[in-house]
């Protein structure tokens, strides 16, 4: 099992231990007669099912967007605020597309990609994050999906604010 | 002739994430891709303790959580010394798409990496890959995981540059 090697001009040891794979779930986990492609298939429409109920979350989300928005400029609030909203709008990024929502996603990884590792933010970026934040709303209220020119429109302008609000405070 | 699914329904799949909807989308594309059977956690503490309780033959954790991440909770897997499984299979779960970020998940011993949003065939070819492909385990001072490289290449022809390798002869 072990590996130990020399340094090639043998002044010291380095110490490195190689585990053979297993291949003990490859045991467990035979291919079966069922077609990939055909259960691909079904899983993604039980994940469409699933997407009616997605957007009422979403929703609710949205407004814990706004109200973490809402404490940005409250004294002693601002770093957790700012995390906050962080880690709606991240989990938002990585939910939304999974539901048919694609749109929810690209909103919610700009809005990241303004807050993250910020403990504060300046009113160029306060007023970035409202308007991502106020996009956000729009799209889970109609909802939006997407694959429309409104969404396309929609989103080029919020990366154009995204961008204006990276620059800031540099 | 038309890919077969493997037949997962022997495999203890264990799912750690703080949000329960996300928990309730992985159980739903599992039970599809034919594992009607999931133990859940809901941080990276509670997977550690599941861990202990339930046997689990591959884990899928999602990177971002409260108190301990999924980050930390694939280091304690590899490293802790009364880890139950420093070898398990770890899928990380992130709505990071950085290769900086995919680096870290990799250096702290993550098997494969899902980025979000989740589809049921990214799922799937993770899974697949951990079970026809493991790779050999690694321990140095300063890594504990899967074998970062994907290939083994004995065929090797080029400059061997690793701090193991024996130095490549001159040719003068």
């Amino acid at each position: 099992m072990a590996a130990d090697k020399k340094t090639p001009d043998g002044a010291g040891e380095y110490e490195v231990e190689y585990t053979p794979p297993s291949y003990a779930l490859k045991a467990k986990a035979p291919r079966s007669k069922k077609d990939l492609g055909e259960m691909l298939i079904e899983a993604d429409q039980g994940l469409a099912e699933m997407s009616k109920d997605y957007i009422d979350y979403a929703r609710e989300d949205a407004k814990r967007l706004g109200a973490a928005c809402d404490r940005f400029e409250s004294p002693g609030e601002a770093k957790d605020a700012i995390e906050t909203a962080y880690w709606i709008a991240h989990q938002m990024k990585g939910q939304g597309g999974t539901f048919g929502y694609p749109l929810i996603t690209a909103v919610g990884a700009s809005l990241c990609n303004i807050l993250d590792g910020r403990e504060s933010l300046d009113a160029v970026q306060i007023e970035a994050v409202r308007l991502h934040i106020e996009a956000m709303l729009l799209v889970v209220s109609r909802p939006l999906r997407g694959d429309d020119p409104e969404g396309a429109a929609m989103m080029e302008g919020l990366l154009k604010v995204e961008a204006v609000a990276r620059r800031a405070g540099r | 002739m038309a890919t077969k699914i493997l037949d997962i329904s022997q495999l203890n799949f264990l799912v750690i994430d703080d949000n329960a909807y996300m928990r309730s989308i992985l159980r739903t594309t599992l039970s599809f891709l034919g594992s009607p059977v999931m133990t859940e956690a809901e941080d990276g503490a509670s997977g550690l303790r599941a861990l202990r309780s339930f046997p689990v033959d591959i884990v899928i954790v999602n990177w971002m959580m409260k108190p301990i991440d999924g980050i930390e909770f694939t280091r304690a897997l590899r490293t802790a010394s009364d880890s139950p499984n420093p070898m398990l299979p770890v899928i990380m779960l992130s709505g990071h798409t950085e290769p900086s970020r995919i680096a870290e998940a990799r250096n702290a011993g993550v098997t494969e990496f899902l980025s979000k949003p989740v589809s049921s065939k990214g799922l799937y070819l993770r899974i697949e890959e951990v079970i026809l492909r493991p790779r050999k385990f690694v321990r140095t001072k300063t890594f504990c995981g899967p074998d970062r490289h994907r290939h083994d290449e004995d065929n090797f022809s080029g400059e061997r540059r690793r701090k193991t390798d024996e130095p490549t002869p001159r040719q003068d």
